[in-house]
């Protein structure tokens, strides 16, 4: 009984301490349900006990004395009124117990019995509906071919049946009742207060039921079956999208135009011609058309393995067909489970079931089929919610180390798109990249998946938006399941028989002349280079509209080349050609803001291999600026993606920069070039190490091969292994190569900073006397002056030669004379701000001179 | 698909120098590359794109490889010094390629050049002239890299550090100061009793005050800004 007091206790609480407890700490909560139940007992006893009543006194054992009839201080009064006033009743006439009797069981007991009787099945179904929610109960089953229940979901469809039973009973309550008033016989009132209080029980009953049922079960168990019809409720629950009236207005309209022309005219499309006009090829045909200007590509001979593949598949494969009979097995555990699965739906499928790809989840369908209506409509905002939120919550809650669906069971919910699928499949292999590690067939069909996808883009067929976030990703993860690929083919010693054949088949996948030409084609074909040399004369909008296109056109290929632009970059930083790299980004001018900075993961990439390729290249300066610049944005803008999928990257790539900081100022001391934030930042983080590197000594080497390793990216060696040879791991050669060289520069830099720190200390010094100091001989002081020279002015891509060199001398005969370079402070940008701080008091003044 | 016009009248460079611009990832124009590099060793010409282009599909392919045409490349690279073009050569040269010796040779060389150690490097190449004598202007182009390090350091530079420097003496250095005297304005000073002193040109590096300061520069796209208030 504790928890009545409880609940008494928190009925007089202020509102505000009542609304701070915890939701398993209100009482109310508990109690509700026992007391529910217990009310609805008694509204069951007393309508059980009316009715055996009336039967006592329809049937009774001696007709002359019927039950509750013998009150003779009603009947005369009733006999008077109606006696004594008989104008009002012209026509009546009484009627005798017997006839008042055979009256209320003809006409009132036995059809409003037959009423019951019929709906009571859908009472019970609906209290025990309401009763189990949130599981969902099989007792929904009784309204499953209703026409309703197609329509809204099982359980709104009970729970209007349930409203409107009460209604009927109401009804019947009010006129019959009366009807009963009329009668005057002895036996008429106690048969009337019999009925009314029955049927007003049995309004309560259904009326209880409808409303519970409408409150608190349809919310949560509406995606049932029927869930690729509803509104998607699932999905816009999930996670921490909050259903404001707003989204579910839009969500009803969505679902009410979507309904509109798929529900009910499935068969007929009303507006095909705004979206894509795709050609349903297969592959093998589009080998045929495949030709680029000479441009080669690897799908032409690339096309001729995946033409091959189904018959590969069949034939061929002994892994496949294994996996296959898994799956069949999969289904069979699946079938024999879903029987409780099907108790608990609105729970994500548990995970022991085993992985059906051909189960659909409900709220997969209504992702799919919203995304794809999204699409067609080009409602970019929409798509990108949908990418960036509903994707992630789905995947989270539904798909932790599952893949999500196979493309074939969703096709059927997107008319088979082609494009679609290629999008979905796309995304099915970002998601099965991310949490769990591919089996080398599924890379070679993502490769594959990624050829059919740029090709289509390629042709320019598709005619749709598409949220630069996603095809920020798309590259990016090309890019990546590349080097992912690449890493994964050179470590061969643990490959199996079967991996290793796999591999000589299909030598063409992720082959690296395809990758740098696919990325190279979607560069040219998208005329990028030319939409941003217009821009710069202002014929052409690229970067003022994020890269959309307002005009009806897509912006897919469009952003496609540009953010391949950034995704040559990487590939050519993977395999160590730096100058190539940088010269693919050259179009791009990233010291402005521009289309690679919306997206968070394109700047930090952008920004990252351009810092890196300048560091190998020896141009510090270039890289401590943009490293600095970069950083300096992280660190005021990270708070807002903490809820992003990226965020984990997005921090590891903020440390490794810093790392790559702490090399650069290591090796060309400019710190003047770094803002406060950012300089305490990295002292905080590499303070202590980048006082050791300045020393040069073994320890300091360890430290630069720690902070490098750390932080360069994973270097790939791009050419297949050689079969015949007995198989060894090559994956760590380029890293190797990369770090061997990187060190070598290290060391030729060696004696650098003994110099520049005598350098600090005077203004002129002779050869002899500053070699004295530095224990050398003087022909070697000038080679170590002249190295200082040599490596502190780099040439830059003009062939310039630009001096990094924070501390400068220059030798007359044999005297050094030494230029600090003073910090030259930047008055015009203070004054320029000052002028426009100024601006704004004296605007202030004015509005309030105005007042 | 990538098919590869054969060069006709048109010299042979022009061509591979375009192939590079048109696809740079087509491997069909390797030999065409291959030739080029010859053609850059025998007409005197640098590509750093076409040849980083060649070594990407060494890298690719390894086993069309030629070690002379690395060679040659590397060359060409050591004497397109300062640019760091050697270590971006290097970066994409697999590492047991470079264990070979005639590249651990180039290796030393250019370690010797990018560390100012002109004497050694001079006596090192003196004993593999058959890598660096295949590649003419080899001579010239290292003596030009040494001049340009050495009009960043001095303003006068005794005559013996040049002629370490750039391995000419005696004569051959009287008629090699004449030219530069007379075609880019190298001055010679007498001594003060130990040796000939040469003024090197100026420039901003070894005549720090000839530096434009760029801080007082203020882009006009930043002006812009104000032009509301000036107005």
């Amino acid at each position: 009984m504790a928890i009545i007091g409880d609940a008494l206790r928190q009925a007089f609480m202020q509102k505000h301490e009542y609304e701070s407890l915890r939701e398993e700490d209100r009482a109310w909560g508990k109690l509700q349900r026992p007391l529910l139940m217990a009310f609805m007992a008694a509204v069951c006893l007393v309508f059980l006990i009316c009715t055996i009543i009336s039967l006592n006194i329809v049937f009774p054992r001696n007709v002359a004395n019927r039950p509750f009839c013998s009150d003779r201080r009603l009947q005369p009064l009733s006999v008077d009124v109606n006696g004594g006033d008989p104008d009002l009743f012209p026509g009546a006439f009484y009627l005798t117990d017997q006839e008042t009797v055979d009256y209320y069981w003809m006409v009132v007991f036995i059809p409003s019995m037959i009423i019951f009787s019929v709906t009571v099945v859908y009472l019970i179904a609906g209290i025990i509906v309401a009763y189990s929610a949130p599981t969902r109960h099989g007792c929904l089953k009784v309204v499953e071919n209703n026409y309703c229940a197609s329509k809204r979901g099982g359980v709104r469809c009970l729970s209007i049946l349930n409203a409107v039973f009460a209604v009927v009973f109401g009804l019947l309550a009010l006129f019959l009742g009366s009807s009963l008033l009329t009668l005057g016989s002895s036996c008429s009132v106690p048969l009337f207060w019999c009925y009314e209080v029955a049927s007003w029980g049995l309004v309560t009953l259904y009326g209880g039921t409808a409303f519970f049922l409408r409150r608190k079960a349809a919310v949560i168990l509406d995606e049932g079956d029927f869930g690729g019809r509803n509104m998607g409720l699932e999905m816009l629950e999930a996670g921490d999208l909050e259903v404001t009236p707003e989204v579910e207005r839009r969500v009803n309209e969505g679902f009410r135009t979507w309904m509109g022309s798929s529900l009910l005219s499935s068969d007929e499309e009303d507006d095909p011609d705004n979206y894509q006009e795709v050609p349903h090829l297969t592959l093998n045909e589009n080998a045929n058309d495949w030709t680029w200007d000479g441009m080669w590509l690897a799908c032409g001979a690339n096309s001729n393995f995946i033409a091959d593949l189904p018959q590969n598949l069949i034939s061929t494969l002994p892994g496949r067909t294994m996996a296959a009979y898994e799956y069949d097995d999969a289904v069979v555990g699946y079938d024999e489970s879903s029987a409780t699965h099907r108790q608990s739906a609105g729970e994500p499928p548990a995970q022991d079931l085993g992985y059906d790809p051909n189960f659909v989840p409900d709220s997969v369908k209504s992702f799919v089929v919203h995304l794809y209506r999204h699409i067609r409509e080009k409602n970019v905002y929409e798509i990108h919610q949908m990418y960036e939120t509903s994707f992630q919550t789905l995947s989270e809650r539904l798909f932790k180390d599952t893949p999500w669906p196979s493309v074939d069971a969703v096709a059927n919910y997107v008319d088979n798109d082609h494009v679609f699928c290629l999008l979905y499949r796309e995304m099915w292999f970002r998601h099965l990249y991310a949490r769990l590690s591919p089996t080398l067939k599924q890379r070679i069909d993502s490769w594959d998946n990624y050829c059919s996808l740029f090709q289509v883009v390629l042709h320019g067929v598709v005619n749709m938006q598409l949220p630069n976030q996603w095809l920020w990703d798309m590259v990016d993860e090309f890019v990546y399941q590349f080097q992912s690929f690449c890493q994964y083919r050179a470590k061969m010693k643990n490959k199996t028989e079967q991996e290793i054949a796999l591999l000589r088949q299909y030598d063409q996948a992720w082959n690296v002349y395809g990758v740098l030409n696919y990325l190279e084609a979607l560069v040219e074909k998208s005329m990028i280079n030319q939409i941003l040399e217009n821009e710069k004369e202002g014929l052409e909008q690229f970067t003022a509209t994020d890269g959309y296109d307002y005009n009806g056109g897509s912006n897919v290929l469009k952003v496609l080349g540009y953010f391949s632009m950034v995704g040559l970059l990487r590939v050519h930083c993977l395999l160590g050609d730096y100058h190539s790299g940088l010269k693919c980004l050259l179009p791009i001018d990233i010291s402005q803001q521009g289309v690679y900075t919306i997206v968070i993961g394109s700047h930090i990439t952008t920004i990252y291999h351009f810092g890196f390729a300048n560091l190998m290249l020896r141009r510090y300066v270039d890289a401590i600026r943009e490293f600095n610049k970069i950083l300096l944005y992280i660190y005021k803008t990270k708070q807002y993606h903490q809820k992003s999928p990226q965020y984990e990257q997005i921090l590891k790539k903020n440390e490794q920069m810093y790392a790559l900081l702490a090399i650069c100022l290591s090796l060309c001391p400019q710190v003047k070039l770094v803002e406060e934030t950012v300089n305490s930042q990295l002292r905080e983080k590499y303070g202590e190490k980048m006082i050791r590197m300045q020393r040069y000594d073994d320890e300091a080497f360890a430290i630069y091969d720690e902070l490098f390793s750390y932080a360069c990216p994973k270097f790939i060696t791009p050419s297949p292994p050689s079969f015949e040879e007995p198989l060894v791991n090559y994956n760590q050669d380029a890293y190797r190569l990369q770090l061997k060289l990187f060190l070598y520069e290290v060391k030729q830099q060696q004696l650098l900073s003994g110099v520049r720190t005598f350098l600090k200390v005077y203004s002129t010094i002779s050869l002899g006397k500053l070699a004295n100091y530095m224990e050398v001989d003087e022909p070697t002081l000038r080679t170590i002056l002249m190295t200082y020279k040599h490596k502190t002015h780099a040439v830059d891509s003009d062939g310039k030669i630009i001096s990094n060199a924070d501390v400068d001398f220059y030798i007359d005969d044999d005297m050094i004379v030494v230029v600090e370079s003073k910090p030259t402070k930047q008055y015009g940008d203070y004054f320029l701000r000052q002028i426009a701080k100024l601006e704004g008091v004296i605007n202030d003044m004015d509005r309030i001179k105005l007042e | 698909m990538g098919v590869v016009q054969k060069p006709g009248q048109q010299p042979v460079a022009q061509t591979a120098e375009e192939l590079v611009a048109v696809n740079p990832y087509n491997p069909d124009i390797l030999p065409e590359l291959e030739n080029y590099v010859n053609d850059q060793v025998s007409s005197q010409k640098y590509s750093l794109d076409a040849n980083l282009c060649l070594l990407r599909f060494y890298q690719f392919e390894p086993e069309r490889m030629s070690t002379q045409i690395v060679a040659r490349i590397l060359v060409k690279a050591l004497m397109a010094l300062p640019a760091p073009d050697f270590s971006l050569c290097l970066f994409l040269i697999p590492e047991r390629v470079q264990m070979e010796e005639q590249f651990k040779t180039l290796i030393v060389l250019s370690h010797y050049l990018e560390t100012g150690r002109f004497r050694q490097f001079w006596d090192e190449a003196a004993k593999n002239r058959h890598i660096v004598e295949a590649v003419p202007g080899f001579e010239q182009a290292i003596q030009a890299y040494a001049v340009h390090v050495l009009s960043l350091t001095y303003q006068k530079v005794p005559r013996s550090v040049l002629a370490e420097a750039i391995n000419i003496e005696g004569l051959s250095l009287d008629k090699f100061l004449e030219h530069q005297v007379a075609n880019s304005g190298w001055v010679l000073d007498k001594g003060h009793g130990r040796g000939q002193l040469i003024v090197l040109p100026r420039n901003e590096f070894n005549h720090p005050e000839l530096k434009k300061s760029a801080a007082d520069n203020i882009p006009l796209e930043h002006v812009t800004r104000i032009f509301p208030i000036l107005g």
